[in-house]
């Protein structure tokens, strides 16, 4: 007798009516066994860089995923960095810490997978040994994890010396140095790497492995035995972004008929405002003197007429027209609320997830417009006039906002929000044409209604960077407890380090001193 | 500035009338390289036949195909030695006379996409493609399969090669020794495409049937799209099952949409699935269905966990959602016979369009192309959509496949194609095909649009 079936009120999905609760994806699941991505380089090889730009698009397409920095554990450790000096090979007991500072990240990493709901931990370090991912591979071993590689190998030295100038010279290791002085101090920190660095090698001793090398940043791939869904889509991503500097302009069309009205979705057409910006938008863009830009609208009328105003070419998407309001399209709120009281207020419990009756919710939107975002990657200069909705999904991309405030982000009319990628993250300026509309955002306090002056407004938000992990300290007290992997008698001989080993090259500055090296841990960098 | 008002463009046609802007500008040639046996013509036509289902113009030109015609009986693998230069001349008169063709089916017949299939293993002939495509302006990807493993090359030579017109009166020994032989003729001077002297090149070398991957130099999208469906492809032996949804209560009234449940013999058609399927003895099957309530309720019969696509919903009729035929034809009789004029473009006011459907179903075939055995319980123009993929049918025929309820096609790959076994699991249903009528002018009388409407209560 097959199970009774009852949609679930907010996604509209029909499950077995005992299991009503459970909330369902758009797509199927595909990453049963969780997976441990590990970064293997250089430094200032675009690790980084790469970790968190898959980790933003991981979270946004619904993975959960997050990024786990050994270098930022190892801050916490060492309060203060000195110099290079702590990278040598030879400083035992750096070594030591540096390896503490692994196995925290890696057990962090056990729990976020295991306890936490995560279903991708990204393992953000050098790795640059065998010994290393050695370790790192029985641990996923021992976890049922699954291992992928990404490693980065660059030799071009104006790449190397443009990522430390963008990224290294600004972080807090370096925060009471000059640029000059970080830059030599950071080139002679890699080159304590260059010489225990073994590649991924393809042929013999990782031709087992699943990983993929990226070569000079995205000229060449090698890719090696991708073993599921998730990998091929991390693979498709990671040959699809690229690092040129360009801008990505956001806008909504100009203000529409149905807008006026207070009507949601429809296919109206722009209103006397709405064409004011639209000219509005085509000085805006001649003003931005861009070279080469492409302009993309949706398939709906008001996007396309704002287009049309521009005199240049464009490409429809239909993907970009916004959210299907299904059987409230064209009503006003105050019309959904008397027709539909019950879904007017199940739509404020969860936004996010709610799904208009046979219509749409943003998380189909986000589905829909994963190809938007593909397609982004690869382009240069970008305008892109959409909808609200879509607007929405696409910002939260960008500025890596959660699926619970994505529904909730200002996307106003006749304001352009222009993206330029910097550092690990998204600078976002927002523009207002100054052309009057009315509010469509609901539930925030009333904007301030513009004024008819000539100047345009830049807000310039600071850049952003993905949500603070939470470094748990490594837990260098508690040694006691069993680590990660059995030791070989052979190393119990080496000596204790001790604080008189670690070296002092800056006055005032004082390396924390580690009370319990107690343990012998196996030598690795 | 008053512009002028812009007309619903949904049946005009322009060049981005499309539901996703055609990314090709420049043609492109995809060159295949490779020594014989490596499935060069087995990745060309599967790569052809994904390329035209998501709308981009693709044609295969086989050198091979040239030769034969060329040389209308061959006798032996003594054809293939670099030595012999009668045979040689005739060898290169084919594939410039292929790439004559390549460039006719460019200028003449927008084709945007060339996939040319032959070994092309001296860097001589890849240089002559690279000219050739320079002057012309187009632009060159290569894809080379590399393998060495005996079992594979044996197993694909007895696949495609026995049934080759070259060993159509040879028995099987006879064919697999010549065969090889003909192999060792061009061994010896293959060069692979070189990781340093080709670095400016575009390429993927595909290793050991998809085990490594090395890809150079993507230029653009298409070569981005191309790669990633390479990368997703197999050749494990696997079944696909397409079924549509058990028989459901608005399937009975005629009415076309919506999302009720299924009629009794609907439910009787999902046991008889769930029968069916474990008498197929299948190892780990996947289960797939839409959202709606009634391919839920077909899975449900099966007692095994299912997966749920929004992206197999049925296609959004928009205003015609739920609506007969007849009414349709009373409501809107433009629409109506707007649609049965190019039933493939033709977009339901609000709603969708088969164009539309393809690119919807487009990770859906990605995704099935990864997996291994995976019965899809879906609706009948998604099924004809996916099936469309998978036989390699045109868009005008595509509206117009015979996707019958209570029916399972099994699919299962074979040599360059598919094989199709039908299954009517003996439940009577509705009929819900709708043939094109003789009539599709706006000015046809309802009688002559309703002349092919199928019974119902």
């Amino acid at each position: 007798m097959p199970r009774e079936l009852t949609q679930n009120r907010i996604q509209k999905i029909w499950v077995p009516t005992k299991d009503d609760r459970r909330r369902a994806g758009g797509a199927p699941h595909f990453a049963n066994p969780p997976t441990v991505i590990v970064m293997v380089g250089l430094p200032a090889r675009g690790k980084t860089y790469m970790s968190r730009k898959l980790t933003r698009y991981l979270n946004w397409i619904g993975m959960p995923t997050k990024v786990f920095n050994v270098g930022e554990y190892r801050r916490e450790a060492v309060k203060n960095y000195s110099s290079y000096d702590f990278f040598k090979p030879d400083n035992e007991c750096a070594v030591k810490i540096r390896q503490q500072c692994a196995l925290a990240a890696l057990r962090d990493v056990r729990s976020y997978l295991k306890d936490e709901g995560g279903q991708v931990a990204v393992f953000d370090a050098t790795n640059t040994t065998r010994e290393r991912r050695d370790m790192i591979l029985k641990f996923g071993e021992e976890n049922d994890f699954k291992i992928f590689f990404i490693e980065s190998v660059c030799d071009d030295p104006s790449v190397i010396a443009s990522n430390i100038m963008e990224v290294k010279v600004s972080c807090p290791d370096y925060r009471d140095c000059n640029k000059t002085e970080a830059m030599l101090d950071f080139q002679k920190r890699i080159e304590c790497y260059k010489k225990s660095y073994q590649p991924l090698d393809p042929d013999q001793y990782d031709r087992d492995l699943s990983f993929i090398k990226v070569i000079d940043v995205g000229r060449r791939f090698l890719v090696n035995r991708i073993q599921d869904h998730i990998q091929s889509k991390i693979v498709y991503y990671l040959m699809n972004i690229h690092v040129q500097p360009r801008t990505i302009y956001l806008c909504r069309h100009g203000e529409s008929t149905d807008n006026l009205k207070g009507r949601v979705g429809g296919d109206a057409g722009l209103s006397p405002h709405g064409k004011q910006f639209s000219s509005a938008l085509a000085r805006f863009v001649e003003e931005q003197q861009l070279k080469d830009l492409k302009v993309w609208t949706s398939q709906l009328c008001r996007s396309i007429q704002t287009a049309e105003h521009l005199g240049v070419p464009y490409e429809q998407w239909k993907a970009l027209n916004e959210i299907d309001a299904g059987v409230c399209e064209e009503m006003t709120y105050d019309e959904v609320k008397e027709k539909f009281p019950e879904e007017f207020a199940l739509r404020d419990e969860d936004k996010y997830y709610y799904r208009y009756p046979a219509g749409e919710s943003y998380q189909d939107l986000v589905q829909r417009v994963e190809p938007v975002i593909m397609e982004l990657e690869r382009q240069e200069n970008v305008l892109v006039i959409c909808h609200q909705a879509v607007m929405r999904c696409l910002l939260a991309y960008f500025l890596d906002k959660s699926a619970d405030e994505m529904p909730y982000l200002k996307c106003p009319l006749h304001t352009v929000l222009k993206l330029t990628p910097v550092a690990y993250g998204c600078k976002v300026e927002s523009i207002s044409l100054n052309v009057e509309a009315v509010n469509t955002h609901r539930e925030r306090p009333e904007e301030v209604k513009r004024g008819p002056g000539t100047l345009i407004r830049r807000n310039s938000v600071t850049p952003l960077t993905s949500p603070e992990s939470n470094i748990k300290k490594p837990r260098i007290d508690d040694l006691d407890e069993a680590p990660i992997q059995e030791l070989p008698p052979s190393v119990s001989a080496l000596a204790l380090c001790s604080p008189s080993h670690i070296p002092l090259t800056l006055p005032g500055q004082n390396l924390m001193s580690s009370p319990g090296c107690h343990d012998i841990l196996q030598p690795c960098q | 500035m008053e512009l002028p008002q812009l007309e619903h463009t949904r049946l005009r046609r322009h060049d981005s009338a499309a539901s996703v802007p055609q990314f090709c500008n420049s043609p492109t040639m995809i060159v295949m390289v490779g020594l014989p046996a490596r499935g060069k013509t087995y990745i060309s036509k599967k790569l052809t036949r994904y390329l035209n289902w998501i709308g981009v113009p693709t044609k295969m030109f086989n050198v091979g195909q040239y030769r034969r015609e060329a040389v209308k009986i061959y006798k032996n693998f003594e054809f293939f030695k670099p030595d012999n230069e009668e045979a040689m001349k005739i060898r290169k008169a084919c594939a410039a006379a292929a790439l004559k063709d390549v460039a006719l089916y460019f200028t003449k017949e927008q084709g945007q996409v060339a996939v040319f299939d032959a070994t092309n293993t001296t860097r001589e002939r890849r240089a002559i493609i690279l000219s050739f495509a320079m002057e012309m302006g187009y632009k060159v990807f290569f894809v080379e399969s590399i393998c060495d493993d005996p079992e594979i090359i044996a197993e694909n030579i007895r696949q495609v090669k026995f049934g080759s017109p070259d060993y159509a009166d040879r028995d099987i020994d006879e064919a697999m020794e010549d065969f090889t032989q003909r192999i060792d003729c061009y061994r010896a001077s293959y060069m692979p495409i070189d990781d340093e002297k080709d670095r400016k090149l575009s390429y993927i070398k595909i290793f050991d049937v998809g085990s490594r991957y090395l890809v150079n130099r993507v230029q653009d999208h298409i070569q981005s799209r191309i790669v990633y469906y390479l990368m997703n492809i197999h050749v494990t032996p696997r079944s696909i099952y397409l079924s549509r949804h058990g028989e459901s209560e608005l399937n009975l009234l005629g009415r076309i949409g919506g999302d009720t449940g299924l009629s009794p013999r609907g439910q009787k058609y999902a046991s008889a699935l769930a029968t069916f399927i474990k008498g197929q003895k299948i190892i780990d099957l996947k289960v797939w269905t839409s959202h709606m309530k009634r391919t839920v309720q077909t899975a449900e019969a099966l007692g095994v966990q299912y997966e749920q696509w929004k992206a197999l919903n049925e296609i959004d009729a928009g205003v015609c959602e739920e609506l007969t035929y007849e009414e349709i034809q009373e409501n809107f009789p433009e629409e109506f016979a707007l649609r049965d004029q190019d039933k493939y473009r033709y977009r339901y006011p609000k709603g969708e369009s088969y164009e539309d459907l393809v690119h919807r179903l487009e990770p859906v075939i990605m995704e099935l192309e990864r997996q291994e055995n995976v019965l899809v319980i879906c609706h009948q123009a998604v099924m004809r959509c996916l099936l469309a993929y998978f036989l390699d049918k045109p868009a005008d025929e595509l509206p117009y496949l015979r996707c019958p309820l209570h029916t399972v096609l099994k699919l299962t790959p074979i040599a360059y194609g598919c094989k199709v076994e039908s299954f009517f699991l003996n439940i009577e249903a509705v009929n819900t095909h709708r043939e094109r009528p003789l009539n599709v002018n706006i000015t046809r009388n309802p009688e002559e649009a309703l002349q092919t409407v199928p019974d119902h209560i």
